[in-house]
């Protein structure tokens, strides 16, 4: 409005039936179970000459709250403050620890260590309490803004957020593998994060220059875990009574940014950014274990972390038309991070189990990685006519990196498309792009396995032989690193037969192809869809559908080996090609969306419907070479959700706005990995799991409001 | 010659035009607190002079026949959009929207009003205006696995920047990763063990548009880690339905992650296999 009070409260109730109680229906607003809740939004402005004040609140009654005040005067300043909520319900579990949420669990008293769950679960002392585990994000914002003249402004900032809450983390005890057994503990989560930012930026006739700085810092409440282990030891070492895990260290980052661009001619532009981060952590060191029968220790080598990361980056990006028929666009990029954390040998307690390693066994050296990227793309267009428009590009990129077994790959990008009006009912688009990814340098896991291990003489290094003194198979190329042929295209087609009336015809295809990768990745291939369509046929209805399929295709090559029996059956294991395996992921996913918006009675009486059908399907296949038994295929992970939203709208008034809104989502899931799984009845021996209901849920849900306008 | 009438000349006969364009930023700022000259001329800051447009008009009015000259409307069809665009960016080529040129919307002859409405008061949807063209992300949004984009609380434009910038994909920040952090500082570290591929890009594992799979995965554990751990004994098994029956714990719950959850890196001295 053009001056005075302005805006809308709403107010209302609603209410959730649900099947049963889930987490999944509940995963972003907090509503998981059976619950009436109160709807409240306000949207509000106060103005007057210029000045202003805008109040802002959304979704009150739920936990994904938000309240905005905004102040000012227009093109002047502004003092910006907000709060948010945000929950995230990750699941119910069921736990014998006592103390979840806390960095100290404890088993029921009398408790005694079992082998297996299945001895736990008819421990007289055996009993569970059900947990939920979700966060809850709370976030306190305050911004202010100002421009100076007409060429300066400067932005100041502050934010806080506090993430709190539970979720789930795996805690091992075990020396080996093959003797290992873990419980999945209620993880306490007890974040801060505190950001500041300030920037000045001058704009002028031609070009603008803008200067930034965050500084952001991350604390942690809890610095460790420390459970009580309710396991037996299976085999090997003893077991020990108490174990501890780290979680995450409290970290600072400092950044500073230059952006600047420059109109060189009427035609042409330079912009430039440069930043200087500097990301720090200096937690103290926990102890190499928690197990006080391992002793006496050996000192760890420093009593904090000492880790610092710094990250260089600079983009320069020249644009330029020289004609109305021409548009070229080069840009480069150079992104680097230094990592100036020592390499260290660190004496590891594997697992809280066992004896403190040494330089001849079992010690290993952190590896500091850190990698940089430089990359170079050239686009251009070329108008052929109005309507019609070809463009092509050029890339390449050069990525260097620290300790990992490709310290170089060089990838060559290759662009061209297509797109013209054919005529005034029909558009098309093509492109297609092709990146080739290749190592330079070889693909070389001696020098990073000899970077970690540690070795007391020459014999214990790097030697892919019987000696067995190689770990990662050397016909591997990890995911990252392997060289890889890309192959994408996508076509599209706008149809707009009537004015009020688009059809869009969508495809899209993609194919990774790591023909050089022995084992590993072998293909990722997409292939995806769309239908759309939108219709206006008058000011008083529109419509919408749409649907999507997307078919996601990977292929992984593995070799099965092991050490076991005599030395040197590694390495004859690791050479003989009939112990290949080969896993199959095809993601298949259907999405249909249907909607409309109807208005009755000169708009008196408004109608708004949505239908939202997602279908996911992940089938896992599985093939062998003939030294490997016949595999069975994993059953398929499936989701399914359906979702129908009505909303009704009646102005009874100018100012007054009655509303009824119905809910109806079903929501299906099969997941091999946690289904009918249940801590309580001891189902996996070694894993004591923290597993719950299904997320199965079918809800219907009511809601009646008013809206009232000032 | 045409000339410079000033908004209530446009007013007396635009009267729904005038309350959008008062209700939105353009009307408030031009009308209250014009920090340019141009922004001082109000509606014809954009749409030029207007004492043609008005004779016209009159003319009009009275029976003739003539065209009603004005810079405005925006011409229909992408062979205008540079011209459209242009008079936009007289003003908005500077804040976050400083890298527009050369950015990969505008080389694809994205214009300003495909997804802006001039004449409103309503603010545009950080979300709804992206998924228009981008249909495949649209779908993933509605995964199971999916970041609250579909419930309204971040927007496409939380993490990207639809008017250029020098981050990849348009990104707001300089990497993937450090667009992560902006949300996700615990994982910033860094760490004294840290996990080479994490700490290079989220997405090699991650695909936060939505996946079918827990935790936004591009591959299901144990298969995922598999990728790259083919060592002896259980990184290199073949783990299929035969081993899922008896219940293997390298498949059920957490998989990989029951006894190795530090996949993001380890701070603890006895970290090395990321199980501290």
């Amino acid at each position: 409005a053009a001056g005075g009070f302005d805006g809308s409260v709403t107010i209302g109730a609603g209410a959730t039936d649900l099947d049963e109680k889930s987490h999944k229906k509940g995963e972003y607003d907090g509503v998981k179970d059976d619950a009436s809740r109160f709807i409240g939004d306000v949207n509000l402005s106060l103005e007057n000459d210029g000045d202003y004040i805008d109040l802002k609140a959304e979704d009150i009654g739920l936990d994904d709250r938000s309240f905005s005040i905004k102040l000012g005067n227009y093109g002047s300043y502004q003092l910006h403050m907000e709060y948010s909520e945000l929950t995230h319900l990750l699941g119910e579990g069921i736990t014998p620890f006592i103390g979840a949420g806390g960095d100290v669990l404890a088993l029921p008293p009398g408790f005694s260590q079992h082998t297996t769950t299945s001895q736990m679960v008819v421990d007289p002392q055996w009993t569970t309490q059900s947990i939920d585990l979700e966060t809850q994000r709370k976030k306190a914002s305050i911004a202010y803004s100002r421009e100076i003249g007409s060429n300066y402004s400067f932005k100041l900032g502050y934010s806080r957020e506090i993430k709190e809450g539970t979720q789930s983390i795996g805690g091992m005890l075990g020396a080996s593998g093959q003797f290992t057994s873990a419980s999945i503990l209620p993880e306490p989560i007890d974040y801060r994060t505190n950001d500041i930012t300030a920037g000045i930026t001058y704009n002028g006739e031609k070009g603008m220059v803008s200067i930034a700085y965050l500084l952001s810092t991350f604390e942690n409440k809890n610095e460790a875990l420390l459970w009580e282990n309710p396991f037996a030891a299976p085999g090997g070492a003893a077991f020990p009574t108490d174990a501890q895990i780290s979680l995450a260290p409290d970290n600072k980052y400092q950044r500073l940014s230059l952006s600047a661009t420059r109109d060189l001619t009427m035609t042409t532009r330079l912009s430039l950014t440069a930043e200087y981060g500097k990301m720090e952590q200096d937690e103290e060191l926990l102890p190499y274990t928690v197990n006080t029968l391992i002793a006496p220790l050996r000192a760890l080598p420093r009593d904090s972390a000492e880790a610092e990361i710094d990250v260089t980056h600079v983009s320069l990006n020249l644009t330029s038309r020289p004609t109305n028929k021409v548009s070229i666009n080069a840009r480069y990029r150079y992104y680097d991070t230094v990592n100036k954390t020592d390499r260290t040998l660190f004496m590891r307690v594997t697992n809280d189990t066992g004896s403190q390693s040494d330089i001849a066994n079992g010690a290993f050296y952190t590896l500091p990685f850190d990698y940089s990227k430089n990359s170079l793309d050239v686009d251009a267009v070329y108008r052929i006519t109005g309507a019609t428009r070809i463009k092509a590009g050029l890339g390449h990129e050069l990525t260097d990196r620290d300790y990992r077994s490709a310290e170089q790959t060089k990838e060559n990008r290759y662009k061209l498309g297509l797109s013209s009006r054919l005529s005034s009912v029909l558009t098309a688009m093509v492109d297609y792009t092709r990146a080739e990814k290749r190592i330079d340098g070889g693909y070389d896991n001696e020098s990073l396995y000899n970077a970690y291990h540690s070795y007391s003489s020459a014999s214990g290094m790097y030697n892919y032989s019987a000696t067995g003194n190689f770990d990662i198979h050397p016909d591997l190329r990890q995911l990252d690193l392997s060289e890889r042929d890309r192959d994408s295209y996508s076509v599209k087609i706008n149809l707009f037969p009537m004015d009020t009336t688009a059809v869009s015809l969508s495809y899209r295809y993609r194919n990774d192809d790591y023909n050089n990768s022995e084992l590993g990745w072998q293909e990722d291939r997409l292939n995806s869809y769309t239908v759309d369509v939108t219709s206006s046929p008058s000011k008083n209805a529109t419509f919408y559908a749409y649907y999507t399929n997307d078919l996601g295709e990977k292929e992984l090559a593995g070799h099965s080996f092991t050490s076991a029996g005599p030395l040197g059956t590694k390495f004859t294991q690791a050479e003989d090609d009939t112990r290949r395996w080969w896993s199959d992921q095809n993601d298949k996913t259907d999405t249909i969306g249907i909607g409309t918006s109807l208005a009755f009675l000169r708009g008196q009486f408004t109608v708004d419907a949505d239908y939202i059908h997602a279908k996911s399907t992940t089938e896992i296949e599985l093939r062998v070479a003939s030294a490997l038994p016949s595999p069975v295929d994993m059953p398929d992970l499936e989701t399914k959700r359906d979702t129908v939203n009505l909303t009704g709208r009646y102005k009874l008034r100018k100012d007054l706005v009655l509303g009824l809104g119905y809910g109806y989502e079903k929501y299906e899931s099969d997941d091999w990995a946690t289904d009918g799984l249940n801590p309580a009845s001891g189902d996996v021996d070694n894993i004591l799991l923290l597993t719950g209901s299904a997320p199965d849920y079918e809800a219907h849900l009511v809601k009646l409001f008013m809206t009232i306008k000032m | 010659s045409n000339e410079y009438l000033g908004d209530k000349e446009c007013y007396a006969c635009h009267k729904d035009i005038k309350k959008l364009y008062l209700g939105n930023l353009h009307g408030k700022i031009f009308t209250n607190n014009p920090g340019t000259s141009l922004e001082k001329k109000g509606c014809e800051a954009c749409h030029g002079a207007g004492s043609a447009h008005k004779d016209g008009a009159d003319r009009a009015d009275k029976g003739e026949s003539v065209p009603l000259a004005v810079e405005f409307p925006l011409k229909k069809g992408p062979e205008f959009t540079l011209e459209n665009n242009k008079l936009c960016l007289t003003c908005h080529e500077k804040g976050s929207q400083a890298h527009w040129k050369g950015s990969q919307h505008e080389m694809a002859d994205v214009s300003c009003v495909d997804c802006h409405t001039i004449h409103t008061e309503e603010k545009i949807d950080g979300t709804d205006a992206c998924t228009g063209c981008h249909e495949q992300k649209r779908a993933q949004m509605q995964r199971s696995s999916h970041i609250p984009l579909r419930e309204g609380k971040v927007t496409c434009s939380s993490c990207h920047n639809p008017h250029g910038s020098m981050g990849p994909t348009l990104l707001r920040q300089a990497s993937t990763n450090e667009n992560c952090y902006s949300c996700h500082a615990e994982k910033r570290g860094p760490l004294i063990w840290e996990h080479a591929p994490v700490r290079e890009n989220c997405g090699n594992c991650h695909n936060p548009h939505g996946s079918n799979l827990n935790s936004l995965l591009v591959m299901r554990p144990p298969y995922l880690c598999e990728s790259c751990h083919a060592m002896s004994f259980h990184p290199s098994t073949i783990y299929d339905g035969n081993t899922l029956a008896a219940r293997d714990k390298h498949q059920v719950g957490k998989a990989c992650l029951n006894c190795h959850p530090m996949v993001h890196g380890s701070n603890h001295p006895s970290g090395a296999r990321n199980s501290r």
